[in-house]
């Protein structure tokens, strides 16, 4: 286990922060400037902490995509596993600090968005999700997977493999059919809005191999209105 | 005598018999008396029909209000007068006795008129999940006026709660501007509406107390629809199975639109490793108070040959609703459920 403290003041002075490119949209941007009380990882991984910060008092959504391994029939790796206890830091610092845990990992924020991905990635155009739709729409979507194969779809060859794998949770859409238009989009971004429509505070993982590509789409139900 | 109630004579004591009423809901009624005068010396010095120690015989009484909060329904001049809860506030009471010997004594006090109804559900949930126990949960239970749209009057008091299962415990907040108190329960009812909530509404050195009878609830088991392959476009399979939670001691299913917060449902397999790489995750109770667990294998090209069983167990507020065997591979899945059905 890092000491916090030490991890900190590490990430503020001698590491580069871990990329940081928030874009402008009409949707709430994650509370990166909430103090959190307490967080802990308590033998859990990057994901199980990720996971457990977007569902607290201050919500937010979230994409993150494992490293794939080569091959599908690889034994795939565990992810790491932390013991965490930190209280009142920002929920940008809990970033930065799970970033520098666990350093294969970086995060950036896409309008309601925190996306945490492989670093090794972020410099390569041919890794999927940093892949260019030049024009990305969608025409009276009813659920997910028509969603995510009219995504690999509208994609300019070379055609891409992906697959809704996913066990438990729910990934409904809602039951009016889905007509939008957005331009152009990385793949990521294009994700974000497959998962976005599925309701705030939605999540989504990447997870498989790269000749095997899996998405989880995960809704949460939540209306923190004052009814009361 | 009780505090703001006293006689300054200091040979005759003025008593109310029945015990002193200090406060009274609002609309309601509420008596005071029989008021007596009373002998407290050796020597009485005021007529002769009184001695050491005993009652005397008063016959004629009267009841004076100032103020509006009360008013007295019915005789002003009988030994117990009834005050009526006219408006929140206090007004002061005041009551006179006099015998055939010419003595009199006076009693006075201050009568304060309390607006308050406890509100909440018929219920509460065992466990503590946020969707029961948080900012917005449905244990929650407010200190409301008796019309409901205003908080208990006169305003700033205390509210506080007990309960007839003494491990059940309150914690106090403020939602809206409504004083609350949350209830945390470990322990199911045993039968509907056999738990009772005691709440209190303390203002001004006065307090007025109503019993809520509720059933503290238990999401104990879940029942699912049929499997209908939605995975039309691509190969494999992708199965949306939409749940009903139903509550213990009731048998009910929960009732819908009573979250604003949603409670998780959260899924683990065992093993926790799907041969397949199906990503798990948590889910959530929805606006019909339903879940749905998806469980997919929707691909666009054809997938690779995989097979695992695994052990899906379900929970909500850490009690297991539900368990299936499932046996997932690249061409079908096959369900199992085991349970609980009851």
């Amino acid at each position: 286990m890092i000491r916090p403290l030490f991890a900190l003041l590490l990430l503020s002075v001698v590491l580069p922060r871990c990329v940081l490119a928030s874009e402008a949209a009409n949707v709430t941007e994650p509370p990166l400037n909430y103090r959190v009380e307490r967080f802990t990882l308590d033998h859990e991984t990057l994901l199980d902490g990720l996971k457990n910060l977007s569902s607290g008092s201050q919500p937010f959504s979230f994409g993150f995509e494992m490293p794939l391994r080569a091959e599908f029939r690889d034994v795939a790796t565990p992810e790491r596993i932390f013991e965490v206890d930190l209280k009142g830091k920002t929920i940008r610092e809990l970033l930065d600090y799970m970033c520098l845990i666990d350093s294969r990992y970086a995060w950036s924020t896409e309008g309601a968005f925190v996306n945490i991905y492989p670093r090794a990635t972020e410099t390569d155009s041919s890794y999927l999700l940093n892949r260019i739709i030049p024009t990305f729409a969608m025409h009276s979507v009813s659920n997910i997977n028509q969603a995510l194969f009219s995504m690999a779809d509208q994609l300019p060859p070379p055609r891409e493999q992906v697959a809704h794998v996913q066990a438990g949770g729910d990934s409904s859409y809602p039951l009016k059919p889905w007509t939008e238009s957005f331009g152009r989009l990385t793949v990521r971004q294009a994700v974000n809005r497959l998962c976005q429509h599925l309701g705030p505070n939605s999540n989504w993982v990447l997870s498989g191999s790269s000749d095997f590509r899996g998405f989880g789409f995960f809704r949460r139900w939540r209306t923190l209105e004052t009814v009361f | 005598m009780a505090r703001n109630f006293s006689c300054p004579n200091s040979e005759l004591l003025c008593i109310l018999l029945g015990g002193i009423i200090y406060q009274v809901p609002l609309g309601f009624n509420a008596s005071n008396g029989p008021l007596v005068e009373y002998c407290s010396s050796t020597s009485p010095t005021c007529g002769t029909g009184i001695g050491s120690g005993y009652q005397g015989t008063a016959t004629t009484w009267n009841w004076s209000v100032t103020g509006s909060a009360v008013t007295i329904q019915g005789s002003s001049t009988s030994p117990t007068v009834t005050l009526h809860g006219n408006a929140v506030g206090t007004s002061t009471v005041s009551g006179t006795a006099r015998d055939t010997y010419g003595c009199q004594v006076g009693c006075g006090g201050n009568m304060t008129v309390i607006d308050f109804l406890p509100t909440g559900n018929s219920f509460f949930f065992v466990g503590t999940d946020a969707a029961f126990t948080g900012q917005y949960g449905t244990n929650k239970f407010a200190a409301r006026n008796g019309a409901q749209n205003n908080v208990a009057m006169p305003a700033g008091g205390t509210f506080t709660g007990t309960s007839s299962y003494a491990s059940d415990s309150f914690s106090s907040g403020t939602t809206s501007g409504f004083s609350t108190l949350t209830v945390t329960t470990n322990h199911v009812s045993s039968s509907t509406g056999d738990r009772s909530l005691t709440f209190t509404y303390a203002v001004s050195g006065v307090s007025e107390s109503k019993p809520l009878s509720v059933t503290a609830k238990q999401i104990a088991y879940a029942k699912n629809d049929s499997l209908v392959n939605g995975c039309t476009l691509g190969y494999c399979y992708d199965y949306m199975i939409t749940y009903t939670p139903y509550t213990h001691p009731d048998g009910i299913a929960v009732p819908y639109g009573i979250f604003v917060d949603y409670p998780i449902v959260t899924e683990t397999f065992s093993p926790t490793q799907i041969t397949c790489n199906n990503i798990t995750g948590n889910g959530s109770l929805n606006t019909n108070s339903q879940f749905v667990d998806h469980i997919s294998y929707c691909c666009n090209n054809k997938p690779p040959v995989c097979s695992s069983t695994n052990t899906q167990t379900i929970k909500i507020a850490g009690q297991t609703i539900h368990t299936n065997t499932l046996t997932i591979t690249d061409k079908s899945l096959t369900y199992s459920s085991q349970g609980p059905t009851q």
